[in-house]
């Protein structure tokens, strides 16, 4: 996978990081009682019982394996020329496809999950996903970026408190915009750079609409799971139709 | 003995008819081996992951009893179905599979894949029908042991489990695999201790007082980075080539029964080893078959033996990996360790309370599962051939959204999504620095049991240390603690391949003519 002397470069420094957070974290594991403890009023004063000695033991054990990281990293001649391992990697063109994933994954998760209707908002990441990444193509990539981008900054800055999270739609509206010019624009970039259609960006609109969807009636109906967002643009007349039209019917015809 | 075999075999058939007459079980059952196989065909998804996502979907909602009936059969399938990919393009779908690329992919180049993929599939369902007959039988033995199993054993058990997964499931550094497991370790202490309630590390975040959840952590784990690499690398997939007759020929599966049974006993052994996967026991089992062999020159080149040695083990772990879970609680593999998180989030305990009779049923599961398989991949392999066009680039966005509703819902809602990316992105740096993830992921799993046996063994003996030494049971498990650090310590290791070789040495003087005898 890597060659060895870039794997001993990165192996110095992740053992400085390792070393370095073990130190914080036994420090951190000063703060919890270990020789007097007053737990629920109850006084226990037994280093044996604190509720410190086993963090103590292992990142007191972490911080010696990483000082014995860093002697090895060192041995074998890991110690410097960390940029040229970088750099190689971001020639390649796989570093920035990488961050790009990343980047798509964490707006999903943090900003468009939390605010946004889960299935416009996973059609939204679907699409991009796969018309960003099917073929290795920076332009189609950055597009994808900025199309989940748009949407989750804007759900971000309007709606950034919990209690906003749930209420307004108007970030459900920018997503679902989003997801159509970017299907839009997927499959006219695409024949315009190809000359043709590739399959997989042709079906990549429906697939992202229809996964989400028949996923999130699957486990609210079906698995009588938790689901993102219930008060989401599109989930929301769907529970409405499932409980006021659905149902009843259902039971009409049992009947 | 004989009686003792006899009256499991009853219990076991009351519970598999019982089962059987249920005409749900099948519902779940082919519906999941299916989803298995898919899983385990389409390279970069794992057996892990095919029982994480599906512990999402079926969360506690459902009767523990049915949702282990989907569980295991996606176990069983993925499994298998990792020796698709790995026979017919030669890009192992899963990493327990990976061996069986080395003969199976040189068969289908000489117009075998048919042939290779039906003695696989045989070979699979032998593998696991071994492994469930010695989970049949060995936990009952290893239960009774347990009973007397109290907490500085549990305490060292746990502490075993991950040095032997960090030791065997490392491929550069045993020191990488040993930090792994040890930040496992460190993220079990999050939250309020076990015994006083006393906050650790939750840095003001409520959510973080129950700890880090297990299912997230998995997803995190195991999803993410897959997501990420394979993302990275753009689309793969392959043109699988016709494929003859799959169905096997009886001669040729009789020609290979010492191999399969061989391979079946050591796959179940390293299953039971805790924490160490089929992944271990796929390669194990082939580098055997080929030191058993007559004609080792052909591994490598399409042998069949070479094939089924690996594909028989990988199977047969699986029953060896639900050893160590159902008796000790401590997972055998890293799909055992998502089994244990489903079972965990039904309030289920595996270890020596946990009730026999969901043992028998769990073995009863494994042989409809492995009979599900041997129905599907030999009526259906065709079917499961055409997933094989499927691109990467398709099925993991698609994987990314599953683990993101399937972690939702399992408990603690947004914060375990932001937990699972987390885990995820910090699991994709280690990843690329060769860390192994099982390691963490088992800690993460054990380090509560190993933190509250431990504190509550020294409370028992007053904070007298030696109570690790003085009982037998701790004792013996102190000593191959210890044996298992040393046996990895460069010098020691020097100074082992010293004696070895002055062994050897003596042993060749003494056999000279004229040396004393």
């Amino acid at each position: 996978m890597h060659d060895r002397a870039a794997l001993r470069r990165q192996d110095f420094w992740t053992a400085l990081l390792l070393a370095g957070l073990s130190l914080f974290f036994l420090w951190k594991t000063s703060e919890i009682p270990f020789f007097r403890a007053n737990a629920a009023g109850v006084e226990s004063g037994r280093w044996y019982n604190s509720a410190a000695i086993v963090p103590y033991a292992i990142f007191a054990t972490i911080l010696v394996l990483s000082l014995g990281l860093l002697v090895t990293a060192i041995r074998q001649g890991g110690a410097p020329w960390l940029r040229r391992a970088v750099t190689a990697d971001a020639e390649t063109g796989g570093f920035a496809r990488l961050c790009a994933v990343a980047a798509i994954m964490l707006f999903y998760i943090f900003a468009l999950v939390p605010r946004v209707d889960f299935t416009i908002a996973s059609a939204l990441v679907l699409q991009a996903l796969i018309y960003g990444f099917h073929e290795t193509r920076a332009r189609a990539t950055a597009i994808a970026v900025v199309a989940v981008a748009i949407p989750a900054l804007y759900a971000l800055a309007m709606h950034f408190p919990r209690s906003e999270w749930n209420t307004p739609q108007d970030d459900d509206w920018i997503t679902l915009a989003a997801f159509v010019i970017l299907a839009v624009v997927a499959l006219v970039e695409t024949r315009l750079c190809h000359g043709r259609l590739d399959k997989a960006i042709a079906i990549a609109p429906v697939l992202s609409v229809l996964v989400p969807f028949l996923l999130v009636i699957a486990m609210a109906f079906g698995f009588r799971q938790n689901v993102p967002n219930r008060t989401g643009l599109l989930f929301k007349q769907v529970e409405y139709h499932y409980y006021v039209t659905v149902k009843p019917w259902l039971a009409g015809k049992g009947r | 003995m004989i009686d003792f075999v006899v009256q499991q075999f009853a219990v076991f058939l009351t519970q598999m008819s019982a089962l059987a007459l249920d005409p749900v079980t099948y519902l779940y059952l082919f519906g999941s081996v299916a989803l298995g196989i898919v899983f385990g065909a389409l390279p970069g998804l794992t057996a892990t992951l095919a029982v994480t996502i599906l512990t999402g979907f079926f969360g506690n909602k459902f009767p523990v009893e049915q949702s282990l009936i989907a569980l295991i059969g996606a176990y069983v399938g993925a499994i298998y179905g990792g020796s698709y990919p790995s026979i017919l393009l030669n890009i192992p779908g899963t990493a327990a599979s990976a061996a069986s690329a080395l003969d199976g992919y040189p068969l289908t180049r000489q117009g075998r894949g048919g042939e290779a993929l039906g003695l696989t599939t045989t070979s699979s369902v032998i593998g696991t029908l071994i492994g469930t007959f010695c989970l049949l039988i060995f936990v009952w033995v290893l239960l009774a042991v347990a009973q007397n199993i109290a907490s500085p054993e549990k305490a060292l058990l746990a502490l075993f489990g991950i040095l032997v997964s960090g030791t065997l499931m490392s491929s550069d550094l045993v020191v990488k695999g040993w930090i792994a497991g040890l930040i496992g370790l460190a993220m079990a202490m999050v939250g309020l201790d076990p015994i006083l309630s006393e906050h650790r590390y939750t840095f003001g975040w409520s959510y973080l007082l129950s700890g880090f959840l297990v299912v997230p952590v998995l997803m995190g784990a195991f999803a993410i980075p897959q997501i990420m690499t394979g993302l990275r690398t753009g689309p793969v997939s392959g043109r699988p080539p016709q494929v003859g007759r799959i169905v096997p020929h009886w001669r040729t599966i009789s020609r290979n029964m010492p191999t399969i049974a061989r391979s079946g006993s050591l796959g179940v052994g390293i299953g039971a080893l805790p924490g160490v996967g089929e992944d271990v026991a796929g390669w194990v089992s082939y580098g055997v078959g080929k030191s058993f062999s007559k004609e080792p020159e052909k591994f490598g080149r399409g042998s069949l033996q070479g094939l089924l040695s690996a594909e028989t083990a990988n199977n047969a772990c699986i029953g060896g990996a639900l050893i160590p879970l159902l008796v000790l609680g401590i997972p055998g593999s890293p799909p055992a360790a998502a089994l244990l998180g489903a079972l965990m989030i039904n309030n289920v305990t595996p270890g020596p309370t946990i009730d026999p009779d969901l043992i028998v049923r769990i073995v009863a599961i494994l042989v409809l599962a492995s009979l599900a398989t041997f129905a599907l991949g030999l009526f259906m392999a065709r079917v499961f051939i055409s997933v094989l066009k499927v691109p990467q680039t398709i099925f993991l966005p698609v994987v990314l959204v599953l683990t993101t509703i399937g972690s939702f819902s399992v408990g603690g809602g947004i914060n375990d999504l932001f937990i699972m990316v987390i885990v995820g992105l910090f699991s994709y740096a280690l990843i690329r620095m060769e860390y192994p993830i099982a390691p963490l992921v088992i800690g993460v799993i054990l380090g509560g049991l190993f933190d509250e046996s431990f504190r509550r063994a020294m409370l028992v003996s007053d904070g007298d240390l030696s109570v690790f030494v003085t009982r037998p049971g701790a004792g013996i498990l102190l000593f191959l603690n210890v044996l298992l650090i040393l046996s990895q310590v460069p010098p020691v290791r020097r100074a082992m391949k010293r004696l070895v070789a002055r062994g050897i040495s003596d042993a060749g003087a003494s056999d000279q003519p004229g040396s004393p005898s």
